[in-house]
């Protein structure tokens, strides 16, 4: 027969190189293609994160390459908000691998009998993970392709909400940077890859048997690796709690920020141990309030804990990030003003034109005590290989211990009068600097001084400004104001002062300290917030789509298990019940296990916050976090009904014509 | 690359698979289960062989291990005089892929592959690159030359597995292992591919080896061979339905 004579000489044709490798590429593209709707979360991610990315360095470049006659207000605001933009993008790339890593690890899961089966027909197991990999690439290349051609729309977007926010200039307009966009496009593709490593290792290691029967995919418990993964994530969270009260003062805030990432890691990889029981503990009530529908969810939860991880994860990872870091932003607020109350003694803050040289006549006035002139400015340090901005004041000595707290003070401050500094004893510290040697300082407009360092002292626990003679900053100084000290804060001697100075001085301003601080930290603390609620709910919007995706793979797969339930007499509406208890169920897992890490956070971060010598603060922003868990209960909701009642329909009229 | 047999080579060769006291028990030792006792005996090149037996009596350890996908506590596998205890997991593939074909109960083609690509993929797989008349006229062999490039879920189950058999005999395979090849199908599509099977053996000259519990589809081969417990028990030349049911039934009443 010809076609066996044909087929006989299969091994006679020559092995060539490449076919390999192509037919590989060619069949994870044509399942890429055929799976879309698998893939789609993980390619939107992806789409998102690199747009974000490229947006974002876009105009950090076009911030970079300002013209030389920008103001300085507007070369400032372009870099804080540079700041934020960096944070969103480290946020993004942890969250971008996040979900595809999931979404992938569901896909392989979802084909364990096609890959044993490729197993079977030849394809080693290196072919395999190659293949697996291989979809991989072509998705990141597809999902980094989408983004570059939305960054620039995102670019529009954010420079218009930032300058609506007013933390842009109405000047600044950002142009798309080609080689940034070329570089997220790389980047993207990397993440993709990166994140597809445990999955496409996992595929490599489906044996050839599983082919064989129609076995039920039996949960396996979790691996010792991952075990191991999820404790060492947990104990890295608790180091970096345990780091803040050691760390440098300015490195303090970003730690804390950072803290709640490795503790989201460590409870996603945990979570399939916790979900049994975070599950059942949701579902008992149901369970007894229904007939049959809730037990039925309670059992498939508890069974398919693994299955049920998968979903809860990203809404887990959505509550603890938006829980950890708008929990923690607030607290950081209530800190840094309650620190801002304990640097100064003052009560009144004069400022306004020529309140620098009312000084001396504030001095006299009867029921002052002190009265201090106080610059303040940003001078920049060189110190363990970076430069940091640290607020300066620039201070006569006479009184300046009347209008501040300045506690211990060793070395002399009376030196502070011409070239010298003096500073907070741990700022000091970390600084490197000596008392009784020259330090470095890069004075406003770029000047550069080596002054003294004459004094330390313990200051404020978040660190505060440093204190330099005045004669440093008779250039460049943001603000100046007279602090003036009363012998006796009584509230009637304070507003006879007031109304004294008012009297004497018109053109100048007077308010009580508090309020000023109260004034700035406001300001400090809008900023924040605009930031923090930027991080979260660009996490937020993230995860979202990945609890979207994860959920409706899940349930969109459960066709033949609906149909038999069908099929052994349950009504659909039943059906509907049952995939609604198990939705609430998994969902209300993944706010458990977020609410977990944000609590390990918030606490975590009160803690070290009062272990500083800080009040210790209880503000939580409970509305922002219980919309951010409504969201996603809802999305669970949605994308677990959806798909199961077009799955139902279709089982229906399946089994409709059967019949007929 | 190792060369394998050639045509003449084939048919000089008696015996295309040899099983020597194979034996496979799962557990460590108090609850040690065993799923296959010392079996030992031949498939010979150019037969078909039905392996039946009832639940639990070791048929698919049987399968699994005669075609490399399990791996025998004792005992030795033959396949055209290579012993499998002495591959790597990567030789065993690579043998599996160029000297046997597998035929599943629930088919197994690759779903996003039109039947033309889920046939040649084993070949590509080994880095060649067979022309697309071989292919056709492979698919034209099981009847579907017309229906190269749909995809599976385009055709019916009876086309399905004929593409899978396709797909197991078209790099020339040593012997072609069926696993249930008919438990998923309708009756008519059923005995169109026992006849395929049968044509295959009885016109090309291809080795078959197929684990079933259905007495009709054993009757096809040209001998059935009945295990119990792990062990084999009977053995039925040139079957019949009726006599492979009645052997049947009364191993499953002891």
């Amino acid at each position: 027969m010809n076609a066996a004579s044909a087929a006989t000489a299969v091994r006679d044709l020559p092995v060539e190189r490449g076919v390999r490798a192509r037919t590989l590429i060619a069949v994870a593209w044509l399942t890429l293609r055929r799976r879309m709707s698998g893939f789609a979360g993980a390619v939107v991610a992806l789409a998102l994160g690199v747009a974000f990315a490229g947006a974002a360095t876009s105009m950090l470049a076009s911030g970079a390459a300002l013209p030389p006659h920008t103001p300085e207000s507007v070369r400032r605001a372009v870099a804080e908000s540079g700041a934020l933009l960096v944070m969103l993008a480290v946020i993004g790339a942890f969250v971008t691998i996040f979900v595809v890593a999931g979404t992938f690890a569901f896909i392989v899961a979802q084909r364990r009998k096609e890959l044993a089966a490729l197993r079977t027909v030849g394809a080693t197991p290196h072919q395999v993970r190659g293949m697996v990999m291989a979809e991989a690439t072509l998705a990141a290349l597809v999902a980094s392709t989408l983004g570059v051609l939305l960054a620039p729309v995102f670019m529009s977007a954010m420079a218009w909400l930032l300058r609506g926010q007013e933390l842009l200039p109405e000047g600044f307009a950002p142009s798309v940077s080609g080689g940034a966009l070329a570089g997220c496009f790389a980047l993207g593709v990397a993440v993709g890859l990166v994140a597809t490593v445990a999955a496409a290792r996992r595929a490599a290691a489906v044996r050839p048997v599983e082919a064989m029967r129609a076995a039920a995919l039996a949960d396996r418990p979790i691996g010792r690796g991952r075990w191991l993964g999820g404790l060492a994530a947990l104990a890295c969270g608790g180091g970096m709690l345990a780091l803040v009260p050691i760390a440098p003062p300015d490195g303090r805030m970003p730690l804390t920020m950072f803290v709640s990432m490795p503790l989201v890691i460590g409870f996603a990889l945990l979570s399939p141990a916790f979900a049994a029981w975070a599950g059942a503990l949701v579902a008992t009530p149901l369970a007894r309030w229904t007939s049959a529908t809730g037990e039925l969810a309670r059992e498939n939860v508890r069974m398919a804990a693994r299955r049920a991880a998968a979903t809860a994860a990203p809404v887990l990872v959505t509550v603890g990030l938006a829980g950890s870091l708008l929990g923690g932003t607030m607290l950081l607020d209530e800190a840094m003003a309650a620190d801002a109350r304990q640097v100064w003694r003052s009560h009144l803050v004069v400022s306004g034109p020529g309140a620098a040289e009312a000084a001396g006549s504030l001095r006299g006035l009867p029921g002052v005590a002190a009265a201090v002139t106080v610059a303040s400015a940003d001078v920049e340090v060189f110190a363990n290989r970076t430069v940091r901005t640290v607020s300066a004041m620039g201070v006569d000595p006479d009184g300046v211990s009347g209008v501040m707290n300045l506690a211990r003070v060793e070395g002399d401050l009376d030196a502070l009068r011409s070239g010298a500094v003096a500073a907070d004893r741990a700022q000091a510290e970390t600084f490197g600097w000596k008392l009784g040697e020259q330090v470095e300082l890069t004075l406003p407009g770029g000047r550069r001084a080596r002054p003294l360092l004459v004094a330390v002292f313990d200051g404020s626990p978040l660190g505060g400004g440093v204190l330099v003679s005045r004669d440093l900053l008779t250039r460049g100084a943001r603000w100046t104001a007279v602090h003036v000290t009363l012998e006796s804060g009584r509230p009637a001697q304070v507003d006879a002062v007031r109304t004294d100075i008012g009297e004497r001085h018109p053109a100048l301003r007077v308010d009580g300290t508090e309020e000023i601080m109260a004034v700035m930290a406001g300001a400090r603390q809008e900023g924040m917030r605009i930031g923090a609620i930027a991080l979260a709910g660009f996490a937020v919007a993230y995860t979202l789509v990945a609890v979207a995706n994860t959920s409706a793979l899940s349930f969109g797969a459960r066709r033949g298990e609906f149909a038999r339930l069908l099929f052994l007499g349950a009504r659909r509406a039943q059906v509907l019940r049952m995939a609604l208890w198990e939705a609430l169920c998994v969902a209300a897992t993944g706010v458990l296990l977020g609410v977990a890490v944000t609590g390990v956070a918030v606490l975590g971060l009160r803690g070290v916050l009062g272990g500083l010598g800080l009040e210790a603060p209880t503000a939580f922003p409970w509305t922002e976090v219980g919309m951010v868990a409504g969201a996603c209960v809802l999305v669970v909701l949605v994308s677990a009904l959806v798909p199961t009642g077009l799955t139902l329909r279709r089982a229906m009229s399946v089994s409709d014509s059967a019949a007929a | 690359m190792r060369r394998t047999a050639s045509p003449s080579e084939r048919t000089a060769t008696s015996d295309a698979v040899r099983l020597i006291g194979l034996t496979r028990t799962y557990g460590a030792a108090p609850h040690e289960v065993a799923a296959l006792r010392g079996v030992s005996t031949t498939f010979p090149a150019r037969s078909f062989t039905a392996i039946m037996g009832p639940s639990g009596s070791g048929k698919s350890t049987l399968l699994q291990c005669t075609a490399g996908l399990d791996q025998p506590t004792d005992g030795q596998v033959l396949i055209g005089g290579v012993d499998l205890s002495a591959l790597s997991e990567r030789e065993r593939t690579e043998l599996r892929r160029d000297r046997l074909g597998f035929v599943f109960q629930s088919f197994n083609l690759i779903a996003s592959l039109t039947a033309a690509q889920n046939v040649a993929l084993p070949i590509r797989l080994s880095g060649r690159r067979p022309p697309k008349e071989w292919i056709r006229e492979v698919l034209t062999l099981v009847g579907l030359g017309e229906r190269t490039h749909h995809r599976p879920a385009e055709l019916s189950g009876g086309q399905q597995q004929r593409v899978a058999i396709a797909r197991a005999i078209a790099a020339q395979p040593e012997v072609i292992f069926a696993d249930e090849p008919t438990g998923a199908l309708d009756s008519r599509s059923g005995r169109e591919v026992l006849a395929l099977l049968r044509r295959l053996v009885d016109e090309r000259g291809d080795t078959v080896v197929m684990v079933t519990h259905d007495p009709f589809a054993a009757s096809h081969a040209d001998r059935v061979l009945f295990l119990s417990d792990g062990a084999l028990v009977d053995e039925l030349r040139s079957p019949d339905s009726r006599s492979v049911a009645a052997r049947l039934a009364e191993l499953e009443s002891v």
